[in-house]
């Protein structure tokens, strides 16, 4: 046994790094926090990347006879690396959807001509599902979204579902990813209106490549939907952040002032080993590595206490409900470094100051 | 072993009260032996002990300690001194609650590994623990028992000052005399500062000195 080592303290003093254990565990939640904000992220971040796949090319009115738009279009027909589709007339809107953190969302939608356009747009985008009951006016949804509104394939989906939808659609393939994108067969052929799909290029390098072959062309071309997601989500992550920080300052004061009550009853330990010549590097190493091994106990506690809450929570009431909590993100991450860091910096630095400075000849 | 000339403690420095704890005198201390410092509460002897093992600084004065002026070094060599060439014991014992006594006789050792442990084993039993309390805790040794704990701490490193600041002051008689009885056999070889109010502890001093109001009276 080291006498200076931090094992012996936490060790022999149970219940008083038992406390601190508990304080720092906190700031593990603050992931699991983080997690939950992000959920709405989850559902969208599928939907988004389907949608970066894919650029709707529209004509413009300053194109007066649509000179531009067909020499674009062959541009684009002619060019391997792209997928030219014609574009539905209809335009749907997605189902609406409750998040996990209990409030109604959209959600996006596509709508493609025929049955071998979605095929092949879902072979671009990677989804696996049967589709051998896809047809015109039928839709395609995921799981979760099926599962929120309690709809199944072969169910039909109008008005009586979601008041707006216009006509009936035949649920023929439920798709088992989560996210809340609805994928509308509606055949009524737009003439100016294009899919532009990828299996190279997404996002912002596809829009940019269009652009580029665009030129000076009188052609609209869609942002993805990311971009205004990203904006709308943004307070979310703001709110979120100012309330990391409150909560990391409440807990910092909290924790420092338990540890603080704790180190003070042991000033006369810190002072003998001072007398006694130790030096104050090791006294302030002896209060770092006790604060840091308490706090690697409070965060692998708080892992294993954050996945098997995330594992119930989904297992016994999110799933079910056709919602999910995300087992990890950024944001949460993110979170709980930030959190954990402003509760462990100042402590060690506070604690490891005064108690190296502890003098015996005052006791 | 100690060249103290017209040494001055003042405390509250900044304050119109100043509190003058040692007056300036010159003390001249050897390389062996007991040596008692004696006086009444507020006389000045904690200070002057604290002044020599150099846990505080004197305000004016100088202290040589083997030829050396101990002002004039800086923190890592003043904890360098403390660690190997003093040692101290303390009214209460001050062990570490949560460690048993073998740790704590083993928290002051300059070195590691298995001499060393065998060298604080022998310290004990020297002292009259038995193998068993080796692994005991604080809270678990009687009063005596953990001074002689305390001794066997300051003792480890074979230290050439042993400090005790009122070493028996929470004893019973019979504890008193055998701590001191260790502090005697120890000053056969080494310079032993005992600081007390009792002099009935100092039978054996080869030395007493005694202090009143900040100065040496004898």
């Amino acid at each position: 046994m080291k006498p200076l080592s931090a094992v012996t303290y936490v060790r022999e003093n149970k219940g008083r790094a038992g406390i601190a254990i508990f304080l720092l565990f906190l700031t593990t939640l603050l992931y699991l926090a983080g997690n939950y904000v992000d959920s709405i992220y989850y559902y969208w971040d599928r939907a988004m990347d389907y949608s970066d796949q894919l650029c709707v090319v529209s004509w413009t009115s300053a194109d007066v006879d649509g000179q531009d738009f067909n020499d674009y279009r062959k541009i684009l027909e002619a060019d391997e690396k792209l997928i030219v589709q014609g574009k539905s007339g209809r335009g749907y809107r997605g189902l609406p959807w409750i998040c996990t953190m209990g409030f109604e969302m959209g959600s996006s939608s596509m709508v493609f001509n025929s049955p071998e356009d979605l095929r092949e747009a879902f072979d671009v985008f990677g989804i696996e599902a049967d589709l051998s009951d896809v047809t015109d006016q039928s839709v395609c949804i995921s799981s979760a979204l099926a599962k929120q509104y309690g709809l199944k394939k072969g169910d039909v989906l109008d008005a009586s579902v979601q008041e707006g939808i216009e006509g009936s659609y035949v649920i023929s393939a439920v798709l088992e990813d989560d996210s809340f994108i609805v994928f509308y067969v509606d055949h009524s052929v737009a003439e100016y209106r294009l899919n532009v799909l990828s299996r190279e290029l997404k996002g912002e390098e596809l829009r940019d490549y269009l652009d580029k072959l665009r030129g000076d062309r009188k052609v609209h071309l869609d942002q993805t939907v990311r971009s205004g997601v990203n904006e709308e989500f943004e307070p979310f992550f703001y709110i979120f952040g100012a309330g990391i920080v409150l909560l990391s300052l409440v807990l910092s004061v909290i924790v420092n002032s338990v540890i603080t009550g704790q180190y003070v009853a042991r000033t006369y330990e810190f002072g003998v080993y001072r007398a006694i010549g130790i030096s104050k590097r090791e006294i302030y190493g002896k209060c770092a590595r006790e604060i840091l091994l308490m706090d690697l106990i409070a965060i692998l506690c708080g892992a294993v206490i954050c996945f098997l809450f995330t594992f119930l929570a989904n297992e016994l009431y999110y799933l079910p409900a056709g919602r999910y909590l995300p087992y990890g993100s950024k944001i949460g991450l993110y979170g709980f470094v930030a959190s954990n860091l402003l509760v462990v910096v100042p402590t060690i630095l506070l604690k490891g100051k005064s108690m190296s400075r502890a003098d015996v000849t005052e006791f | 072993m100690f060249e103290v000339k017209n040494i001055c403690m003042i405390y509250d420095m900044d304050t119109d009260a100043k509190t003058y704890a040692l007056k300036g005198f010159d003390l001249s201390l050897p390389d062996k032996g007991l040596i008692g410092i004696i006086g009444p509460s507020g006389s000045g002897k904690s200070t002057l002990m604290y002044c020599l093992s150099t846990l505080k600084k004197p305000t004016e004065g100088s202290i040589l300690y083997n030829g050396t002026e101990l002002a004039g070094i800086g923190n890592a060599q003043r904890e360098s001194l403390r660690r190997r060439e003093f040692g101290f014991i303390f009214q209460k014992h001050y062990l570490v609650p949560y460690a048993t006594a073998m740790d704590n006789v083993l928290v002051a050792a300059v070195g590691k590994g298995p001499e060393v442990q065998k060298k604080a084993e022998e310290f004990l039993r020297d002292l009259g623990l038995s193998e068993k309390e080796f692994h005991k805790k604080p809270a678990k040794l009687s009063g005596g028992q953990c001074q002689r704990v305390a001794i066997a701490r300051a003792m480890i490193n074979d230290p050439k000052v042993i400090f005790a600041d009122e070493p028996t002051a929470s004893l019973d008689h019979e504890n008193a005399f055998n701590v001191m009885r260790i502090l005697k056999k120890y000053s056969n070889e080494r310079l032993v500062l005992v600081v007390t109010h009792d002099r009935s502890i100092l039978q054996d001093a080869d030395r007493i000195i005694e202090m009143w109001d900040g100065e040496i009276s004898r």
